[in-house]
């Protein structure tokens, strides 16, 4: 602790050069927080995705399917629950409120498939009597102020019967999931409603999702290519999987993107790698006499060695935390500013990335520091004292 | 008066590619404790490497190096190091001290390779600069100060530990005459007052003229050696 102002002082000998550094260790560790919370939070998002619900959506093009489907799939051996499911993007307010209403059957959803799913019952009773209520998810209601009670008027580009696209519903609960309350992003309303409030030839009496619960997760595939066989001779065809899956299939591209985004930073990093190195052995290469005189005074090559490593570490450590820290108060924003329709508003930086972070930040201190840390420790002092 | 510094046959040579280049040859020296030596003679002839020798900061190819009874040429290493850290006090010609640190923080260094704690060691750099008169200065910067100012800065750093040897590589090398005399007589109050032992390599005669003793030195070899005296007291 003693060494420390002169580690700091080091550190900052030439300031406009450890800005210049420090802003580029920032900002590739801001990428590399956000790319890894995408990659790493999509990961951790397949925890709760299990084999126990299953996805039905139309076989090309995910195409909308009939309502009459759900009764077929109600009989199919092994099924425990199945709801329909719709869904209305629109803005509330203002554009840029993005909110997306899943018409669902309700107590199919909170009772059996989404369980975890956690509602006062009076709330639950209060939605089964208002056809135009919804519940709406904890972070929701934080993020623009909603309680029970009050109006959520949207404006959508889907039209309701009275002529308008303008939906208007009624918060009656607020729900939370205590395993991931981030995640508690949705309104979910009545499918029934939705539905009765389209003109016909507007997706009315038609289902975007089928979500089933199965009684047996080891039977799963089994279930799903039942369903899908209820469908082969029908104009609507299906495709059930189970919601790990579909979401995986779903996250293909993005998959895709993140493979190449990962790329990027890897290339920035190693790009960073030779910056910071270069940084330090010029550092290094302007204080040899310094160090030189530090020798004659006392201080021992291994004293010399860990300066200089603490000074990159420092550098780094400081840096990468900067860096990781402004990916996490901007990726939720930018997970919600991407809208509902994306479905990521829930995505947050999992711990992984700052601890791996921090691995990365300390890596790249270490390799980079470590040769002009060598050269420092190895330093001949008559040489040095001559600048040689 | 006892013996600090002694050297028997001391040699040393560089090698150029394949060609030695002898710098000292078979050199012999005792200096006794609280001698002010003045080590002098043209560029070239060795007296810098004599003094890196007594330091601590080069090794002799043959011979003998005793200071305060300690074979140093002997030592290596981790152990010559933590010798030098007590022993040695060291001036050089162009101050080296760290830009981006105070005065006080320069003069503290080799304190940080002591056990003394914080407090300890304030105190100790407050004596130290009022020692070199310089106490108003503390927490100035090197570039906020002059030439001869951070030299005395240097020469507090090179006192602080209470080292046995001021060993003083052309301290007035770099500053002007008025400057010079100054440092020099600091040193010589050093030497006086405080009994430090000295040696400084100098070019300059009227410089060498504040030791108590000059040893003159030509191709890796002492060559003469007299008493001085003519400057005694004019700075004190």
């Amino acid at each position: 602790m003693k060494y420390f102002p002169l580690i700091w002082a080091a550190l900052w000998r030439r300031k406009l050069r450890t800005w210049f550094t420090l802003i580029s260790v920032v900002v590739a560790f801001f990428l590399f927080g956000m790319l890894q919370g995408v990659n790493l939070g999509i990961d951790g998002l397949f925890n709760i995705l299990n084999t126990e619900r299953l996805r039905t959506a139309g076989r090309i093009n995910n195409s909308a399917m009939p309502l009459a489907h759900l009764q077929q799939m109600r009989t199919v051996p092994g099924v425990k629950s199945v709801t329909p499911l719709t869904a209305i993007n629109g803005n509330f307010q203002q554009s840029g409120n993005g909110v997306q209403v899943l018409g669902v059957d309700v107590d199919a959803w909170f009772g059996v498939i989404y369980n975890m799913f956690e509602l006062p019952a009076e709330q639950l009773a209060a939605l089964d009597r208002t056809r135009d209520g919804v519940v709406i998810g904890s972070e929701i209601a934080k993020q623009f102020n909603l309680h029970v009670g009050d109006r959520l008027p949207l404006q959508t580009t889907v039209q309701n019967k009275d002529g308008t696209t303008n939906w208007n519903f009624e918060v009656v609960g607020i729900y939370t999931i205590p395993r991931l309350p981030q995640w508690a992003t949705n309104v979910i309303g009545h499918y029934d409603f939705i539905n009765d409030s389209r003109p016909a030839g507007q997706g009315k009496d038609f289902v975007f999702q089928y979500i089933t619960r199965v009684n047996d997760k080891n039977e799963y595939q089994k279930v799903a290519t039942a369903m899908d066989e209820l469908f082969t001779n029908s104009p609507f065809q299906t495709i059930t999987m189970s919601e790990e899956d579909f979401v995986r299939t779903l996250l293909a591209q993005l998959g895709n993107i993140a493979y190449l985004l990962n790329g990027v930073v890897g290339a920035v990093l190693f790009t960073l790698l030779f910056l910071t190195a270069n940084t330090m052995t010029l550092s290094v290469r302007e204080r040899i006499p310094e160090l030189a005189a530090l020798k004659t005074i006392g201080f021992s090559d291994r004293a010399l060695l860990t300066m200089v490593l603490v000074e990159v570490v420092l550098l780094c450590g400081v840096a990468g935390g900067i860096g990781l820290g402004i990916s996490s108060v901007v990726f939720p924003k930018l997970m919600q500013a991407a809208g509902p329709q994306v479905g990521l508003q829930g995505l947050r930086i999992p711990l992984s990335v700052y601890e791996i972070g921090t691995l990365v930040a300390l890596a790249l201190a270490l390799v980079s520091g470590l040769p002009p840390a060598l050269r420092a420790m190895r330093l001949n002092i008559v040489d040095g004292l001559a600048n040689r | 008066m006892k013996t600090i510094v002694e050297l028997k046959g001391v040699e040393k040579h560089y090698t150029r590619g394949k060609t030695q280049v002898p710098v000292l040859q078979k050199l012999d020296l005792a200096i006794a404790e609280g001698e002010f030596l003045a080590l002098m003679g043209p560029s070239g002839s060795g007296k810098t490497t004599l003094l890196n020798l007594i330091a601590g900061l080069d090794t002799a190819n043959a011979g003998e190096i005793t200071i305060a009874g300690v074979r140093i040429d002997q030592l290596r290493g981790g152990k010559l190091t933590a010798w030098r850290a007590r022993h040695i006090g060291f001036v050089f010609q162009f101050y080296n001290l760290i830009p981006s640190l105070t005065a006080a923080r320069n003069v503290e260094l080799p304190l940080l390779l002591t056990n003394l704690s914080a407090s300890q060691r304030a105190i100790n750099v407050a004596a130290a600069l009022e020692l070199v008169g310089l106490s108003d200065r503390a927490k100035h910067k090197p570039s906020e100060l002059s030439g001869g100012q951070q030299q005395r800065i240097g020469i507090a750093r090179a006192l602080i530990a209470d080292p046995t040897l001021l060993v003083c590589d052309e301290p007035t090398g770099d500053l002007d005459r008025q400057s010079a005399d100054d440092i020099l007589g600091l040193l010589q109050i050093l030497n006086r007052e405080h009994g430090k032992t000295i040696i400084m390599v100098t070019h300059d005669q009227k410089a060498a003229d504040y030791a108590s003793r000059q040893l003159h030195m030509d191709k890796g070899r002492l060559i003469e050696s007299g008493v001085s005296g003519s400057k005694v007291g004019v700075a004190a």
